[in-house]
């Protein structure tokens, strides 16, 4: 006797299921990552933290910096802003998710938290390049003048992250138009 | 509205029940109904030929284009 395999709608990816494992893993990061950023910060030592922003300095000339408590700790605020954008990001996708796990595929309120997300990549993005401009700035300011620091930096990672969030902006406009069409022939008899 | 359904026409004129006709195209009541009362933005061809098949009619006797009268 010959098996056939017949096709049927449950065929292919489980979106449900991995949606669901993909808004678990979003939660978990959007709450993991701030903490996480914020101890590294707090932990780094400031000519690691003013290399990472884009400045090169021994630990010799960092020490004699003389950082109070006060800008370290405005530093790792700076720090922490960009990541907290991409954490509201973060909780968008979720919700997105957790909408396509409970097979609610064509709703305004999904477009809604992608565009969110995108907004939170893109928001990333430029409190990134802003906050390592200040962080230079605030780790520098004590220093004698002539040693005093701005840096600003925007690379190939940041353009295409930026890329990446105007390409999901434009998917949940699509995903905008298909809910209208949805609705449009949900209309017809 | 410029096209005007004479499903309830129809319906009458043939002695037929919205139940009987709901269920030989196989779409709901609550459906026919909004249908005839032209409340739909659209009819599937496969949906006006069942229609047509169960009221023995032509597309026509069921759907009117009235020109606007501009007022």
């Amino acid at each position: 006797m010959k098996n056939t395999i017949i096709p049927t709608a449950k065929s292919g990816p489980d979106v449900q299921g991995i949606s669901s494992v993909l808004a678990l893993a979003c939660a978990l990061l959007a709450v993991a990552l701030p903490l996480a950023v914020a101890y590294h910060l707090m932990s780094t030592p400031v000519e690691t933290q003013l290399l990472r922003a884009g400045l090169s300095m021994s630990a010799s000339q960092a020490a004699a910096l003389d950082i109070t408590l006060g800008q370290k700790l405005l530093a790792v605020l700076l720090g922490v802003l960009p990541v907290c954008c991409a954490s509201y990001g973060l909780v968008c996708a979720m919700r997105c998710f957790s909408g396509f796990s409970q097979a609610e595929y064509f709703s305004l309120r999904t477009v809604k938290y992608l565009r969110g997300f995108a907004a939170g990549i893109f928001a990333s993005v430029v409190m990134g390049v802003v906050s390592s401009t200040l962080i230079t700035v605030v780790l520098t300011a004590g220093a004698p003048v002539g040693q005093r620091a701005l840096s600003l930096g925007f690379g190939s990672n940041e353009l295409l992250t930026l890329l990446f969030a105007g390409m999901v902006w434009q998917i949940a406009a699509v995903m905008a138009k298909a809910v209208a069409l949805a609705e449009e022939n949900a209309q017809f008899v | 509205m410029p096209i005007v359904v004479k499903l309830d026409v129809m319906l009458s004129e043939r002695k037929a029940k919205s139940k009987d006709l709901a269920a030989y195209v196989g779409i709901t009541e609550a459906n026919l109904s909004l249908l005839k009362q032209g409340k739909v933005k659209g009819v599937r061809f496969d949906t006006l030929m069942r229609i047509c098949e169960f009221l023995n009619c032509q597309p026509g006797d069921l759907l009117v284009s009235r020109p606007d009268d501009g007022t």
